[in-house]
């Protein structure tokens, strides 16, 4: 298959999924608002209203931290699932793989976008002023969108012949959830463990877009290049493994 | 080109799959087994054998889905295309939609298949329920669609498994009659069949496989002669 026809094909793939998904609900795509709404809703009720966390600005830094992270661990779930749900497909015709895990984070940045437009109009709504530093939000996203789709292309290369993979990587969103920052301010950590911490790309990243939409301070432009540099040597480490074992993702499932 | 210019060569072809037995436990399991052919230019072979032999293992070779462990397939140049019915279709969407994601998945330009798309819903015989969502298809309405996306593929080498007619008696007809105008046109076509009679009819020369081997090469007259032979003694 041509570079022209897989480019054509991940991004008709991505649009049909995302219509295929809204059309399996009464709502559609109303569901792309609600359901992290309701995700934030449940932490909300629990670190604020029950467990009364938190600082004046713990509820908008709380909230932006979730926003991004749910971006992250939707795309590297569905990507580590991409290549092994077609299965049946890659029985049928020859296509080249790395566009499955492409597509998946393809489709859960699209149904990142309203949801970050939905927090901006929260921090309006908060009584935060609009700030210059929002403008270099685009590059952080830039810098995330890198990281999901190196390391889901990573985790989606290697599941079909390691499919216990799954549990492994569901688990470890979850510790990686807990020590993010999504709950706490990283910079308030003592090193080393700070530095321990940052070792995780998403912890940077969070603290990032902490100081662009938040803090009104403007990111940290080495921190952003060393991410975009470790999701460069990620994907392109899985695209060479997924060219190497191209044709045994065929012989899958037998 | 030369009418009898060969454009994939199999030589001596073998693939494994490994199965996982239990914990930690795998078994191999061999289909094919040191597989030698030729494809010339504009001949139509059949693959004939029992369940199980290989056959549509081979086709997935020759299309490049599957590769061989050892042995080499040497293709000179041919667009291969297995012949694939439903490709890609998502319950959810419209037919008009499948038959666009299931074109391009079969490595059709998106251009291309907004062209055929009159034609698509003319031979389907689809009409209004083109924009329809494909769960609300009967599998006879589904079968005429992906049927005719797949027929819209226009390669070197075609590769048919068992499919010579679909959906109801009016479309069977028409796609059967579709696949033998491919069949005797001057493309390269495999065709894997049980029945013995089309094969007969449609075939040039015929392999027979057996336990993952080439049982016999030749002629049509000559294999089935031994192969109707080795059924009725079985």
């Amino acid at each position: 298959m041509q570079l022209r026809n897989s480019i054509e094909l991940i991004f008709y793939k991505a649009y049909a999924e995302l219509r295929a998904e809204a059309a399996r609900s009464y709502l559609g795509l109303l569901w792309w608002v609600i359901e992290p709404i309701l995700y934030l809703s449940a932490f909300y009720t629990l670190f604020v209203l029950i467990l009364h966390r938190g600082g004046p600005d713990f509820v908008p830094t709380f909230l932006c931290s979730a926003v991004v992270w749910k971006w992250f661990d939707s795309s590297i779930k569905g990507g580590s699932q991409a290549i092994s749900l077609h299965r049946g497909l890659l029985q049928q015709v020859y296509v080249p793989k790395y566009i499955f895990p492409v597509i998946a984070v393809l489709g859960s940045t699209v149904r990142f976008i309203p949801v970050f437009s939905v927090f901006m109009v929260f921090l309006l709504l908060y009584g935060m002023p609009v700030q210059y530093t929002w403008l270099a939000a685009l590059p952080v996203i830039f810098t995330q969108l890198c990281l999901v789709m190196g390391v889901s292309m990573l985790v989606g290369a290697i599941t079909p012949f390691l499919p216990d993979l799954k549990v492994v990587i569901d688990n470890s969103m979850m510790l990686l959830f807990f020590i993010s920052g999504v709950f706490f301010n990283i910079n308030e950590i003592d090193e080393p463990l700070k530095s321990y911490l940052l070792l995780n790309p998403m912890a940077g990243l969070i603290d990032e877009y902490r100081n662009v939409m938040i803090r009104g301070v403007w990111p940290d432009i080495a921190r952003l290049a060393i991410i975009v540099l470790f999701s460069i040597a990620t994907g392109g480490g899985a695209l060479l493994l997924i060219k190497r074992m191209d044709h045994r993702y065929g012989k899958i499932g037998f | 080109m030369s009418k009898h210019e060969i454009l994939i060569s199999l030589q001596g072809v073998s693939m494994s799959y490994n199965i996982r037995s239990g914990m930690f436990k795998w078994s191999k399991y061999t289909p094919l087994k040191n597989i030698s052919f030729d494809l010339r230019r504009g001949e139509t072979v059949g693959i004939i054998g029992r369940n199980g032999a290989g056959k549509s293992s081979i086709l997935r070779l020759i299309a490049g889905i599957l590769e061989p462990d050892s042995g080499i397939i040497l293709n000179y140049g041919a667009r291969v295309s297995l012949l694939s019915l439903g490709v890609g279709f998502l319950p959810h969407l419209t037919g008009r939609q499948n038959a666009m994601l299931s074109g391009m998945l079969l490595g059709l330009h998106r251009n291309s298949i907004v062209e055929k798309m009159d034609a698509i819903i003319d031979f389907s015989g689809l009409n209004q329920f083109i924009d329809q969502p494909l769960h609300t298809y009967s599998s006879g309405m589904r079968a005429r669609l992906g049927f005719t996306v797949a027929i819209q593929v226009d390669p070197d080498v075609l590769l048919i498994d068992e499919v010579l007619g679909v959906g109801d008696e009016e479309f069977r007809m028409k796609s059967t009659a579709e696949i033998r105008r491919l069949i005797k046109s001057d493309k390269t076509v495999v065709l894997v069949s049980h029945n013995l009679p089309t094969v007969r009819e449609l075939c040039d020369r015929l392999v027979w496989i057996e336990n993952g081997q080439v049982c016999q090469s030749g002629s049509t007259a000559e294999v089935l002669a031994h192969y109707a032979n080795h059924a009725s003694v079985k």
